[in-house]
């Protein structure tokens, strides 16, 4: 019995696996599964991988499931070339740590980005909330980041000077939210020669065929209401991940709380919302009186508001302009009087894809 | 040279491979890195692991990120017993179909707990029951999923020897359980595995190393855990606002 593997090109490791057996002149036969026909959830492929998923392979009377298994199992029993999964411990530790990565972050933004910006709409007939959209590309944007300053730096490949299943992983998940008309390449020109590299490496031929399909799901005819039914639960997920803005702001301040006027907190709730213009229950803040505080060396009564988003905040100019309605708010509210005029700062704190801008405001000095 | 590791053994991962290392008696120097201490975001760590994450591994110049890369890396560098990661092929890429769901359905269900419980309050933030409800539904759907495709009639995962799948796994469960979600109640198959898995890592390990997250809701209740630091802040809130 020949190997047969169990693909739909709409999916990206689905394509990596295609292109890799392909250009290593693995001899399989392709079984076709359609996702948008929910043949992954019929009882015969079921049999196949329980998990209900794609890609799978069948391999005489072995059975296995997950994209990077595969490659690894076809890596070593076909014995392709070195440089696709090296031997070399640290070289092949570079294709791993890809690997891992890619799972929790570039897939995740990959697949929603399409599926939000194309698939829910033209296939589905769901419209996607524009924050959601916007969310989700801000956050493909920070992958896209990573993957140039962290992985790909100054190699011609993610994992050394070779092309490996790392990049063929990257590149098919890539040309996904690419399908769905989202500029991936376009203002990153180091991973544009990147993508130049990996389609000459692997055959532009090859590289379009495999292609083909995804490259026309924005023409697909709308499921019908059988099949949304289907696969609503599967895909919901994609929907739901990531809302927007959750603005966090802290008011701290050396003012006794007797001092500090009665439902700030609520108040200060409110004008964030407005000032930012997010949804009042998305704001959190909290307000601390009683610190012990001393600006610029001197412990007169003073306060601090330091306001966190993640996500899409604002240009320099926009986060001023919040700056100054918010100092307007508080000088209001708590009878203060400027000390110095209020600047922004803009830091991008760590932590894998956080983006959180930090509108600190200087302290204040009250007018008593 | 010395290997270093960069551990907080509050996280999943973290404590999978700083088990894999102590139960290998792999020599290696301990680098804590608190999360809420601000240490990740530290300009030396930085240097390290530029995505500022753990666990990191530093060999000399080398340095690697990812729990399943440094895993697989110790085993392979330190020629561990060949069932952690088999060299037989059939029986590694087995490892590998778990550590791919592993990452999909395991990996950021099973943290969720730590997150609404403890660290999302100490920054004033409440998770909503819906969210709660969801996740609970989800960590209920993989531990099925655990049982029936990945233990089936094995003593472990895929197999019939540990191997790194299983480390991974049951320190990932082990995060709600240390929250009071007794997962392993009505799952007699799921409770007999990690029962075989901590006899063979050895009840003193398993103790060393989950000391911080096992008594987490002591330390909550006490106000012993760190207050984290407003660097951490807008790390923290993109996790938090992660939560399906």
């Amino acid at each position: 019995m020949p190997l047969e593997l169990f693909l739909d090109l709409y999916s990206p490791p689905c394509r990596a696996i295609y292109i890799f057996a392909r250009k290593n002149g693995i001899p399989f036969e392709f079984r076709p599964v359609e996702l948008g026909r929910a043949e992954h959830l019929k009882p015969e492929f079921l049999k196949v991988n329980p998990l209900g998923k794609v890609p799978a392979l069948r391999d005489g009377d072995f059975l296995l499931a997950e994209s990077v298994a595969i490659l690894l199992y076809l890596s070593r029993k076909y014995e392709v070339p070195d440089h696709w999964y090296p031997q070399d411990l640290q070289a092949r530790a570079r294709v791993d740590e890809y690997l891992a990565w890619q799972h929790t972050a570039l897939r995740s933004s990959c697949t929603r980005a399409m599926w939000q910006k194309m698939m829910f709409p033209v296939f589905l007939g769901e419209q996607v909330p524009p924050e959601t959209l916007a969310s989700t590309l801000t956050e493909l944007d920070r992958c896209l980041e990573l993957l140039e300053d962290k992985f790909l730096k100054d190699k011609d490949f993610l994992a050394g000077p070779h092309i490996s299943v790392a990049d063929l992983m990257a590149i098919t998940e890539l040309m996904h939210p690419v399908s769905a008309g989202c500029q991936v390449f376009n203002s990153r020109p180091k991973l544009a020669a990147w993508r130049q590299r990996v389609e000459a490496a692997v055959g532009k031929e090859l590289f379009q065929e495999a292609h083909a399909v995804v490259m026309k799901a924005k023409d697909l005819p709308p499921a019908d209401s059988a099949i949304k039914e289907k696969l609503k639960p599967s895909v919901q997920v994609l929907l739901h991940s990531f809302p927007p803005d959750m603005p966090f702001v802290e008011l701290d301040t050396n003012l006794p709380a007797g001092r500090v006027p009665a439902g700030l907190e609520k108040r200060l709730c409110a004008a964030t919302a407005t000032i930012l213009s997010k949804p009042e229950d998305r704001v959190n803040v909290t307000v601390r009186p009683g610190l012990a505080m001393a600006v610029n060396g001197s412990t007169d009564p003073c306060a601090q508001l330091i306001i966190s988003s993640i996500g899409v905040v604002g240009t320099a100019e926009e986060n001023r302009g919040h700056s100054a309605r918010f100092f307007e708010f508080l000088t209001k509210e708590m009878g203060l009087g400027q000390d110095r005029p209020p600047r922004s700062q803009g830091r991008l704190p760590g932590g894998s894809g956080s983006g959180g801008k930090n509108i600190g405001l200087d302290a204040w000095r009250p007018g008593f | 040279m010395v290997l270093e590791l960069y551990l907080d053994l509050l996280s999943q991962p973290c404590r999978a491979v700083y088990i894999f290392a102590m139960k290998n008696r792999i020599p290696f120097e301990l680098r804590t890195v608190e999360l809420l201490k601000g240490h990740l975001l530290s300009r030396e760590f930085s240097q390290i692991n530029i995505l500022q994450k753990v666990p990191t591994l530093k060999d000399g110049d080398f340095i690697l990120t990812e729990s399943a890369a440094i895993l697989i890396y110790l085993s392979l560098q330190y020629q561990t017993a060949d069932h952690w990661y088999p060299s037989e092929l059939r029986a590694r890429v087995r490892v590998h179909e778990y550590l791919g769901w592993h990452a999909d359905c395991i990996r950021g269900t099973f943290g969720v707990p730590l997150w609404t419980q403890v660290l999302a309050p100490l920054i004033g933030i409440h998770v909503t029951e819906e969210k709660v409800e969801r996740n609970k539904a989800a960590m209920a759907r993989a531990l099925q999923q655990l049982e029936d495709k990945f233990l089936g009639y094995w003593d472990f995962l895929n197999s019939q020897q540990v191997t790194l799948a299983d480390i991974m796994a049951l320190e990932e469960l082990m995060q709600p359980v240390a929250l009071g979600w007794d997962l392993f109640e009505g799952r007699p198959k799921l409770a007999a595995w990690r029962e075989r898995v901590e006899a063979f890592l050895g009840t003193d390990l398993c103790q060393e190393t989950r000391g911080r997250i096992l008594n987490i809701l002591e330390q909550a209740a006490n106000k012993t855990v760190p207050q984290p630091v407003p660097e951490v802040y807008p790390y923290m809130l993109f996790r938090i606002s992660r939560i399906p």
